[in-house]
């Protein structure tokens, strides 16, 4: 690394590092951006991810959890922040060194059918990270995608196929390899089990378990699925319009949630108010507009604890027991 | 909950051995393939199965909204009493949307985005109800409260699009509900909404059937989402029902294999840090289902015998289970 102006110090355990990004997209305005408003897409994130670990981020439509991983990939221009992955500034990187990086920052994304091209066999899909970083001979890179055909359980047949003669379940498959061609580091999985039935997304499941542990993969797990999350990640943070609300482990913020937020999204899980015996919470509304995000705490409109202190100030992340850290007020008192 | 209307035993819905299939260039798709099943008056029955298990196709037949190349191709669906099959188009229309109504899943198939909610909701009204235009208004405005959409009188006038996605299903809800149906079909009504706007919708739901005593049948690949609403529930595969029993039975002591394998795949805190039960395989290609039971090649029981149907038969406990073991 040298002494590349994007360097940054961070813990030896800590792969990623976000500090204060705020990804903000303009929207409307004249063309000389008078009245020009911001949507705050990601609004002032800051947290880290250790080697190994699997971070899940959940919320709802809109919360920004999507444009946060992409952030982190620099698939969209954050305003201002940084993003740290093994102590480099992702953002600050010129693009020769962030094409380097990036095979370590990998992606799996909902829809398979989106981006899988559709005119390209699965030999190609896969192969096409190794091709663009260019340093593998020919009959390397086919045994790469040999091995990766095998490791995420579809047959060395398969590789001469497209991607529409395969099921749902099969094209995520075959997405995974393509992530994990370059032998990354780090994998962004943003909502990779969503459009699969049951049956077959538990078999996705724990196909990304095993080779979290047979290749040391570190992911962020992005998905409005609670159960899913809570299932499958070590801590997981809340998001709710473009903040991190809560975070936590997982066990301490199923169990112990300290943002009404959480609360109530727990609450709302189909099933869980028998399965939990906690009452369950009905929150009136719909998430307020990211343009104009109401003052201090995003959620106090929608919020039945909220007091005059709730407009006036905005609630830090602040850790309300050890590596539990809520953004409320009375996190102490819930 | 308690299902106060089942008193009697009258049955509102009888499907019986239905069967609805789709001619296709490559063969006939047997989408529906001999289901059985009852929803009594007030009741609550809800259709649990994947992509591929028929279970839209059959809310569909039963609205007799079932097009060709699809078909009916036998069996009876009996509502109090009468057969939908061969009633004529003119008589359905008479059913449809007002004693029957169906909820979508994506309420902008049912909202036309160039007219008003309120318009909408009203032309459902004038379609079964001779109202005049003051009496009309008054009524969605009505409706709309019924089903918690805040500022009523100026939603009436507001298009589709200015709406949030729960605010439309609840839009669409109202629509369901405005001649008061006696059967509510609702197919994923909440399955593109969020996980607080579902509870909202469940909510509005279970109360909405407490106050007016609708029977409900809901079609959905949630089984989370049946135990918040449904009494009873049948499991769908392949076309064909798996499991068939109280929803309390079924969630707590599965008995088909698939079943089992479903519950199983789901993830819990139970199952932290353990791999997941999943079931191997995917679902068979419509066009070549394998003979007998359509589970049996991904399924871990499976013996010679299940090559030939098993039926529905009966474990002793009231359930039917279309399976050899039993």
């Amino acid at each position: 690394m040298g002494n590349s102006v994007s360097e940054v110090q961070t813990a030896d355990d800590v792969l990623l590092e976000l500090r204060n990004l705020r990804t903000w997209y303009p929207t409307g305005g004249g063309v000389l951006g008078g009245g020009r408003e911001w949507v705050k897409a990601v609004d002032d994130v800051s947290f880290t991810i250790k080697r190994g670990e699997t971070l899940g981020l959940v919320g709802e439509s809109g919360c920004g959890k999507t444009t946060l991983g992409r952030s982190i990939l620099r698939l969209e221009q954050p305003q201002s922040g940084q993003v740290i992955f093994e102590g480099e500034d992702v953002l600050k990187m010129p693009a020769g060194r962030l094409k380097q990086v990036r095979r370590n920052m990998q992606a799996i994304f909902q829809d398979p059918h989106g981006s899988l091209d559709p005119r390209m066999k699965v030999r190609d899909l896969i192969a096409e990270g190794l091709v663009v970083q260019g340093e593998m001979r020919r009959d390397e890179r086919d045994a790469r995608v040999a091995e990766l055909i095998d490791v995420v359980g579809l047959r060395r047949e398969h590789l001469d196929r497209y991607s529409h003669e395969f099921s749902g379940g099969q094209r995520q498959r075959i997405g995974i390899a393509r992530a994990l061609a370059l032998r990354p580091k780090f994998v962004l999985a943003d909502e990779p089990v969503s459009a699969l039935d049951l049956s077959v997304q538990s078999q996705v499941l724990n196909l990304l378990k095993d080779l979290q542990s047979e290749f040391g993969l570190t992911y962020l797990f992005i998905a409005h699925d609670l159960s899913v999350v809570e299932y499958i990640s070590d801590r997981v943070g809340v998001m709710y319009l473009g903040r991190i609300v809560e975070l936590a482990s997982a066990e301490a913020l199923y169990d112990d949630p300290r943002m009404p937020y959480t609360q109530a999204l727990l609450s709302a899980i189909p099933g869980n108010e028998r399965a939990s015996g906690r009452a369950r919470i009905i929150l009136q509304g719909d998430v307020p507009s990211p343009i104009n995000p109401p003052s201090g705490c995003p959620f106090r409109t929608r919020c039945w604890l909220a007091q005059d202190v709730c407009s006036e100030l905005v609630p830090p992340l602040r850790e309300v027991k050890p590596d539990h850290f809520a953004a409320c007020h009375f996190a102490d008192a819930i | 909950m308690a299902d106060g209307g089942a008193t009697g035993g009258a049955m509102l819905l009888e499907v019986q051995d239905l069967h609805t299939h789709f001619h296709t260039r490559a063969g006939v798709v047997k989408a529906v393939d001999g289901i059985s099943f009852d929803v009594p008056a007030g009741g609550s029955l809800g259709i649990v199965g994947e992509s591929g298990s028929g279970k839209t196709v059959t809310s569909l037949s039963i609205m007799r909204l079932i097009e060709p190349p699809g078909f009916v191709a036998s069996g009876r669906i009996l509502f109090r009493g009468r057969d939908m099959v061969g009633l004529s188009e003119r008589e359905i229309r008479g059913i449809r949307g007002n004693q029957i109504c169906l909820v979508f899943q994506d309420p902008m198939t049912a909202l036309n985005p160039v007219y008003t909610v309120g318009t909408q909701v009203a032309e459902a009204l004038l379609a079964h109800q001779d109202l005049d235009r003051k009496a009309v208004r008054e009524r969605v405005v009505e409706l709309f409260r019924l089903v918690g959409i805040p500022a009523p009188e100026r939603r009436f006038d507001e298009y589709p699009h200015k709406l949030s996605g729960g605010m439309r299903q609840r839009v669409t809800i109202a629509m369901a509900l405005a001649n008061e149906p006696q059967l509510l079909i609702l197919d994923e009504p909440t399955t593109a909404l969020d996980v607080t706007i579902q509870a909202q919708i469940l909510d509005l739901v279970r109360e909405l059937r407490h106050r007016v005593n609708t029977a409900v049948l809901l079609i959905t690949h949630d089984i989370g989402v049946v135990t918040e609403l449904c009494e009873q529930v049948v499991v769908m595969y392949g076309g064909r029902i798996m499991e068939r029993g109280s929803v309390a039975q079924v969630t707590a002591d599965p008995k088909h294999p698939y079943t089992q394998g479903l519950l199983a795949s789901m993830p819990t805190r139970a199952v932290r840090g353990q791999r997941l039960a999943a079931i191997g395989g995917a679902v068979p290609n419509p066009l070549r289902m394998p003979a007998g039971c359509p589970f049996r090649p991904r399924c871990g029981q499976a013996m010679n015998v299940c090559v030939t149907d098993p039926g529905l038969r009966n474990p002793g406990d009231g359930r039917s289970v279309a399976c050899w073991l039993y």
